[in-house]
């Protein structure tokens, strides 16, 4: 059920956080199924059509880090995604392989003249996630992995 | 293996017009960057890509589309895309590229 929303079209609180995992297999071809997974969960809840986009293109980004780290370094174990919805939407992607360097994480959008394309990308997806949450996090695991905190918060979670 | 993604091929006046849709992700961009490398490789120096159709695009999407512009840029030829989805705009724009790039709504060959 969406959540109702008051006059001003601001969404309510949503009483119990409600949390949706994930877990998959290190390919590339899960990741349509993270997204799936993430932009469902704020569809049903009546998350603007705008901001879903906003939380697949996320979840897109911070699981291609992941998937890329584990296979370039031949780690099998599942990457775990965790999407957790109340008033605002924070997904926690975590995987076993260290994806994000620290020295990456301040990286700016690169000069298209001057990127170089490689198996870890362009360098576009870390500052485009930097942009579009309001609070991103990464962090070294016990795993030995990264874990990556996105969140929307509240005043960015308008409903439809 | 089974990729979502169409992409078909068409000549309008002097354009290649590459026409794609789907979601351009990691797992699907690998066929765009063939196809494009393909068409480039033929010594097309006029090419359109057609995202009118893609309902997702991401930075590895990105990524493919900056090494083909580059590419044609060198040849000194010339690439549009055409694509008129808010979303998929807004990668563009957040990014630095929507001035970058030649990006159209529609495309209209003069």
């Amino acid at each position: 059920m969406p959540a109702p929303s008051d006059a001003e079209g601001k969404p309510d609180m949503i009483e119990e956080a409600e949390t949706i995992r994930l877990t998959f297999p290190p390919r590339p071809e899960h990741i349509s199924i993270a997204r799936l997974v993430a932009g469902t969960l704020a569809e049903r809840h009546g998350v603007a059509h705008d901001v879903v986009e906003e939380i697949r293109l996320l979840v897109s980004e911070a699981c291609t880090n992941a998937v890329r780290a584990q296979l370039a370094r031949e780690v099998a174990a599942p990457i775990v995604l965790d999407c957790v919805l109340n008033a605002e939407f924070r997904v926690e992607i975590t995987d076993h392989a260290g994806g994000i360097a620290p020295e990456m994480v301040n990286h700016k959008f690169p000069d298209p003249e001057a990127v170089e394309v490689c198996g870890q990308g362009a360098g576009f997806g870390i500052p485009l996630m930097r942009r579009l949450a309001d609070h991103t996090r990464f962090t070294r695991n016990a795993q030995g992995g990264t874990t990556v905190v996105l969140t929307l918060g509240r005043e960015h979670m308008r409903h439809a | 293996m089974v990729v979502d993604l169409d992409i078909d091929e068409a000549e309008r006046g002097e354009y290649t017009v590459v026409s794609v849709g789907g979601e351009i992700d990691v797992y699907t961009a690998p066929v765009l960057r063939e196809r494009l490398t393909e068409v480039l490789d033929r010594g097309v120096a006029k090419i359109v890509v057609d995202l009118s159709q893609v309902q997702f695009l991401d930075s590895t999407g990105l990524g493919v589309l900056v090494v083909a512009m580059r590419r044609v840029e060198a040849a000194d030829g010339s690439m549009v895309v055409v694509c008129d989805r808010p979303h998929i705009l807004k990668v563009f724009e957040i990014t630095g590229l929507s001035t970058w790039f030649d990006i159209r709504s529609e495309f209209d060959e003069q």
